[in-house]
């Protein structure tokens, strides 16, 4: 292996699906984790994978890394069945699988020398501190990693799934735990890998805001089902936002907007507040009408259609 | 990854952690107090004990010698090792899955086999290495303070001699066994720590094992002793098989001599089975685990 981190990269003789799942399932005991999913993530993509605690996005990260068995379906990496080519198929995969757990009583780079020769490589010494660089570590290399930040062990795990230059890396909840500037670095590092790297990663999180700033595509899982998949530019189309309207009076509000037949779909909530599922740009349209009317508008808040959609899964989950 | 490579990095791993080295200064403070209050007291405590011989027999020559004190040493000893052995088996899987490193080790492109393989090979290093420690201390110094000489070893109703120059070889084998032995309770401690989540667990079990099937090694009850040939407490004792010799007409040690080897190939094939039937239920387990941890 040579000194450099990442080698040129080229989709052309990539499959067209990094992985692909059919009707993937996993039960524990009574409880299905996960039913029925399929996924297909392309390369060289973004692949944001959302869904409250507990909907299932470790249990099925986990399978699709082996460390759990599916109950029922298929998984396919690099166009290879994970069942007979695991070996393969986890070699060019890096993952840090939730909290990145290392040896806290070895250094960075010793954690990171030991996994990368885990991993199938003998990296020299310039290899690896070329990797604790890209993570920022450079400086703390020879520190034990017990005494590491969150950030740091978040970064150094990293580091230790991206040693080996693997084609697809899988971030589970990477963000998790981090104060907002190691936010921010990791969904760097995610953009890069991507961008400039030509990497394949799926990253999970329960933060829509944080898959909607990296991913290209997207899936939500709720209760282990699929709920919502598809490209993130589709799904934050503005043609449908969700706006909720705090005014002086919903019902005179109502009455006002319904009279001018707009490309909108009104709900009243309460005698100050209503719901408009319209176009975004049509706000100011409406604030306009309203104040026409003498209609105090004290508020506005305007959602996507995703954001309006995982609101609603996480209201359903609220009140349960 | 070469397997070399696996067992390399579970060594380094070991002899990394400050627990690992709790077993190595156990055994050079027992074996070294052990030394001293002999060096102390030894003639007295000799005298008092062959008593009831000097009476008929006039008993002459370093009888409290090198190879004395290292039998006496084995007999307290070995009992306890085990206990010290699982400190690191019952940590090996168990403390990884503690850690939440063990999903991390399993996405990489080594198979569970290879791994479980791995770091029972490193186990296995570790107690020979303990044993090996235990037998420079033991035998090593004792020789060196006590000096060497024919060992009387002094049993219920014999007491047998066997010449100094027939004994080293008999040490050489009883640590072999005794390697046998540690290597059953690492596979014991190996394959519970697959179940657990933290290494406490694991090392209790396994201690608690040893410790109630040793219980019931003492019981002569019959019910007790129908079951005794299974458990492999009953054959680690087995070592000190190596120390009963053949007499001729003369009532004479024959040199070279085993009274009953194939007891002692028996008691070791049942420590092998055992090994194996830990390893093979740690495979089976460990294959079909699901990491959750």
């Amino acid at each position: 292996m040579g000194p450099f981190l990442f080698s040129p990269f080229t989709f052309a003789h990539m499959p067209d699906c990094i992985l692909r799942t059919h009707s993937l399932s996993k039960s524990f005991g009574d409880f299905r984790a996960v039913q029925d999913l399929n996924i297909e993530v392309r390369p060289g993509e973004v692949y944001g994978f959302l869904g409250q605690n507990g909907a299932g996005k470790s249990t099925t990260l986990r399978m699709v890394l082996s460390l759990i068995r599916s109950s029922s379906g298929s998984i396919e990496l690099f166009g290879k069945s994970l069942d007979k080519e695991r070996k393969y198929i986890l070699s060019r995969i890096g993952a840090v699988v939730e909290k990145p757990e290392l040896y806290g009583y070895l250094s960075a780079y010793k954690n990171l020398e030991i996994f990368a020769r885990m991993s199938g490589i003998r990296a020299d010494r310039q290899l690896l501190m070329k990797t604790l660089n890209w993570v920022g570590l450079e400086s703390r290399a020879n520190d034990p990693v017990k005494v590491y930040s969150q950030g740091m062990k978040q970064r150094l795990g990293i580091a230790v799934a991206l040693v080996h230059d693997p084609e697809l890396i899988i971030l589970d909840e990477p963000t998790n735990g981090l104060d907002p500037q190691g936010i921010s670095d990791i969904r760097n590092m995610i953009l890069d890998l991507s961008r400039n790297k030509g990497k394949t990663v799926i990253v999970s999180s329960h933060l829509l805001s944080e898959i909607e700033q990296v991913a290209d595509s997207l899936l939500i899982i709720h209760k282990g089902k699929k709920a919502v998949e598809g490209k993130v530019v589709d799904l934050l189309r503005p043609e449908k936002s969700r706006v909720e309207w705090w005014v002086s009076d919903s019902d005179r509000a109502l009455s006002v907007l319904h009279e001018k037949n707009l490309a909108a779909e009104f709900t009243r909530v309460d005698m100050t507040k209503f719901i408009a599922v319209m176009p975004a740009a049509a706000t100011a349209e409406v604030n306009a009408l309203l104040v026409q009317h003498q209609i105090e508008v004290q508020a506005i808040r305007s959602m996507n259609a995703l954001e309006a959609y995982f609101l609603s899964l996480t209201s359903e989950h609220a009140v349960q | 990854m070469r397997f070399s490579d696996l067992v390399h990095i579970e060594l380094y791993k070991i002899f990394r952690k400050p627990r690992t080295y709790i077993a190595f200064a156990a055994i050079t403070a027992i074996v070294s107090i052990i030394q001293l209050g002999f060096y102390a007291d030894g003639k007295s405590f000799m005298q008092f004990g062959l008593q009831s011989l000097s009476d008929s027999f006039e008993i002459q020559g370093n009888i409290l010698n090198g190879y004395l004190m290292t039998y006496l040493i084995l007999q307290l000893l070995l009992v306890h090792v085990p206990l010290l052995i699982v400190l690191v088996s019952g940590d090996m899987i168990s403390g990884e899955a503690a850690q939440g490193t063990l999903r991390l080790l399993l996405t990489k492109p080594v198979s569970r086999t290879t791994l479980l393989l791995g770091k029972f090979t490193a186990t296995v290093i570790y107690s020979l290495l303990l044993l090996t420690w235990m037998a420079i201390w033991a035998l090593g110094f004792s020789l060196v303070i006590f000096g060497a000489d024919d060992m009387l070893i002094m049993k219920s109703e014999v007491v047998t001699q066997i010449l100094s120059s027939d004994i080293l070889w008999r040490y050489i084998l009883a640590f072999g066994y005794a390697a046998l032995a540690m290597t059953t309770v690492a596979a014991l401690g190996f394959l519970l720590s697959i179940f657990a989540e933290n290494s406490i667990g694991p090392i209790i079990a396994t201690m608690s094992i040893i410790i109630v099937f040793t219980i019931l090694n003492s019981l002569d009850l019959p019910f007790f002793n129908s079951i005794k040939y299974y458990l492999f407490t009953t054959h680690m004792l087995g070592w000190k098989g190596f120390f009963d010799v053949q007499l001729n007409e003369d009532n004479q040690q024959i040199v070279g001599s085993i009274e009953n080897l194939p007891a002692i190939i028996y008691s070791a094939l049942m420590l092998f089975g055992h090994i194996l039937a830990y390893l093979f239920l740690s495979f089976l387990f460990f294959r079909k685990k699901d990491i959750l941890s």
